[in-house]
């Protein structure tokens, strides 16, 4: 008897849950937000797309005028011709040696720097901070210059290491201000504390203060070698041909007096983009939280 | 190895892509050229070439020219290094490379660059070994800074009017203009196949605005006399006004340089626009129509009363060699073997469509049997000449500030007289 009087209760119940939904009015606010993710979404990917699709057209249909948003026919060979030129190998070898050492001479140079500079009273100490920013606003070109000079009486042109001190000359002192607010976020009980303990300096910077860092030096290390990777002029100029970085080497190979091979220079910057996204999604947490715990700050 | 180098010229350099820093004002620089022709003339024995270019790594030429390099290798038992930096940089890294004592050798040049890396005083002499040589005058001539021969001509031709004869027959055209009223006749007649046509993609962005100096001889403009900029005057100003029209009323693409121009052109929808002489090979690498390169025709410059000269800005390409140093005779052979070798040209304008520099390559059946190759040294080449502009050190700023006024009176931010006195006085300033 009594589950024949219950039983249709929850039905009823049901369908007037799904009428109540149906019936609900349409959040006007959050539609408008999701429509402007999307619209703005789509134009921040939309250069994306269409390096993609480019990379894919044929030669021939790439000047399509008026153009098409969706490729006629699909080809991979300009990924097939970059994967086969030893020449662009060799180039990309050069990107990964520099940008790699970049990172890591950026990093043990600044690390260490800021943490002088966060945790340590001395005078000269502001003046020091501020001196080091204040190199980051010459132009590129002066410091250029003066490294061209420095590097070919010292015999450093067309070499890694040249390339890499280079490179790090100007990551270093963004990477010193990122890292010294990072550092600014780490109490000083915690050092003393440690102190208290019995660690000595190397053990504190190393076993204390660097693993609590750990997202903050990722973020500045990230940095270093994307400024490493992505750098075309000081690579062009000082590395020479042999040692020459991915950015120089594509333009030299696809941009030319008369003309520039678009599908395969998009084809080949695809390529080379890869190495830069799966780092990011990789460190991605340690990125976010290197941010958000006061990288940026200054 | 001379290692000095000035700070202030190389920062010239690199911010302004030329040497303005280093020159004095009023015009070119005294020559510092090497007088000592021995290095060219007596073999020192050694057997490496190093050879700088951008041609080594461009897809219209890489591949014919690594086989006639290789062809050089083995008939002179030497070594080719090949080192090569991109067409748009390349002038400011052959200067800062020069200046460093870093690059030896032979040296590839645009004939626009031929003043600036002469100013230099680093690059030898050529004459000895154009002497006995039956290049063309004109090809010297693109080859001379201050009486010195500091580059041999490797490809010669001009930038002229190129068309579609496809389009042009559609469009009912039948004779070639004459003068600029028969021109802008021929152009309304493109305009109304419709379809997206663009009658004439002449330039309209700042990058290649530079063309707009052979309008201004058309009108009569010396465009530079006495040493003085004369840009403002009469004539440029008239040839502003008719270009502008020509922009107002649709006859010319907008917004479009040269890249855009050969692109279109490939779809079949461009009328003319103005190219060098390799256009045909410009145009069918990347073209939808496989047949464009043999619609391709040559067109001589309108000009602006019947009877007078037409007119065409010179267009090439020079090999220099680095004075003094090791190999200097090994260099100066491989440049003038490359530049005068009867085959060698030929082969190279077979495979990449560039125009050789001797009489004798010139006058080869494989060159004069090519209806669109001859008749543009005909109608193009045979009146072309070098822009005074080009004596500056600083000819790639003139033609930046000069190419931003244009723009402006395009747009109509400025009136084809205000913006050309703008741009010559701020040009005055730059040659001093």
């Amino acid at each position: 008897m009594t589950s024949t009087l219950t039983a249709p209760a929850p039905s009823r119940s049901r369908s007037a849950a799904a009428r109540s939904r149906r019936r609900r009015p349409i959040d006007k606010g959050k539609l408008l937000a999701w429509l402007t993710i999307v619209l703005v979404g789509a134009f921040a990917l939309l250069p994306v797309y269409w390096m993609l699709v480019t990379a894919v057209r044929p030669a021939g249909e790439v000047f399509q005028f008026p153009p098409k948003l969706l490729p006629t026919s699909v080809t991979f060979a300009h990924f097939q011709s970059f994967v086969s030129d030893p020449k662009l190998l060799g180039y990309l070898l050069n990107s990964v040696v520099v940008s790699v050492a970049t990172a890591v001479l950026t990093l043990a140079v600044a690390t260490y720097t800021a943490y002088s500079f966060s945790k340590f009273r001395y005078r000269g100490r502001s003046s020091l901070m501020y001196l080091v920013l204040a190199s980051q606003m010459f132009p590129h070109a002066l410091l250029l210059i003066t490294l061209y000079l420095l590097f070919n009486a010292f015999g450093l042109l067309n070499s890694y290491l040249g390339l890499v001190l280079s490179f790090t000359a100007f990551t270093m002192p963004l990477c010193i201000w990122m890292l010294k607010g990072v550092f600014d976020t780490i109490p000083d009980a915690m050092i003393e504390q440690a102190k208290v303990d019995g660690a000595g300096r190397f053990t504190i910077i190393h076993r204390i203060v660097l693993p609590v860092a750990a997202p903050g030096v990722v973020a500045a290390g990230l940095f270093a070698f994307i400024r490493g990777w992505n750098d075309f002029i000081f690579a062009l100029t000082l590395a020479g041909p042999d040692k020459q970085t991915l950015p120089p080497g594509l333009v030299n190979t696809y941009v030319g007096e008369f003309q520039t091979a678009w599908p395969a220079l998009m084809a080949a910057s695809l390529i080379v983009s890869v190495p830069v996204i799966v780092g990011f999604v990789s460190l991605q947490r340690y990125l976010v939280a290197g941010l958000a715990g006061g990288a940026v700050k200054g | 190895m001379d290692r000095t180098l000035s700070r202030r010229v190389l920062l010239g350099a690199l911010a302004a892509g030329t040497l303005a820093a280093c020159a004095p004002s009023g015009g070119p620089p005294p020559s510092t050229q090497n007088e000592n022709a021995d290095g060219l003339t007596t073999d020192d024995g050694v057997k490496d070439v190093t050879f700088t270019s951008w041609s080594m790594n461009e897809a219209a030429s890489k591949a014919q020219l690594q086989e006639l390099l290789d062809a050089y290798k083995s008939s002179a038992g030497v070594t080719i290094k090949t080192p090569s930096y991109p067409y748009n940089d390349y002038l400011k890294q052959v200067i800062l490379q020069l200046q460093g004592g870093q690059v030896a050798g032979a040296v590839q040049l645009d004939v626009t660059w031929v003043a600036s890396l002469g100013a230099m005083g680093k690059l030898a002499d050529l004459a000895p070994l154009a002497k006995d040589v039956r290049y063309t005058e004109a090809g010297l001539k693109v080859g001379q800074y201050d009486g010195k021969q500091v580059g041999l001509p490797w490809t010669h031709g001009a930038i002229g009017l190129v068309g579609n004869s496809e389009l042009i027959e559609r469009a009912g055209i039948t004779t070639e203009p004459e003068t600029l009223e028969d021109f802008e006749a021929a152009l309304t007649e493109l305009k109304g196949l419709g379809g997206g046509v663009v009658p004439y993609a002449a330039m309209t962005k700042v990058a290649n605005l530079k063309d707009i100096v052979v309008w201004m001889w058309t009108f009569g403009s010396p465009v530079v006399e006495d040493g003085k900029i004369v840009v403002g005057d009469e004539p440029s100003v008239e040839a502003l006004t008719w270009y502008k029209g020509l922009y107002d009323k649709g006859l010319i693409g907008k917004d479009m340089d040269r890249f855009d121009a050969r692109a279109l052109f490939g779809q079949g929808k461009v009328g003319l626009y103005d190219d060098a002489a390799p256009a045909r090979k410009f145009v069918s690498a990347n073209a939808t129509d496989p047949k464009i390169g043999e619609k391709l025709v040559a067109w001589k410059r309108p000009v602006l009363k019947a009877g007078d000269q037409p007119q065409a800005m010179a267009w090439g390409h020079v090999l220099a060699v680095v004075a003094g140093g090791e190999g200097e005779y090994a260099a100066g052979q491989f440049v003038k073997h490359l530049t005068s070798d009867a085959d060698t040209a030929i082969t190279y304008f077979k495979s990449a469509g560039y125009p050789p520099t001797t009489q004798q390559a010139l006058e080869n059946p494989t060159f004069t049997g090519d209806p669109f190759a001859s008749s543009f040294v005909e109608k193009v080449t045979a009146t072309s000449k070098s822009d005074p502009l080009w004596v500056y050190p600083q000819s790639a700023q003139l033609y930046e500030t000069l190419a931003k006024q244009v723009q402006a009176i395009l747009i109509g931010d400025a009136t084809p007289k205000q913006g050309l006195e703008t741009a010559r006085e701020a040009m005055q300033k730059l040659v001093g």
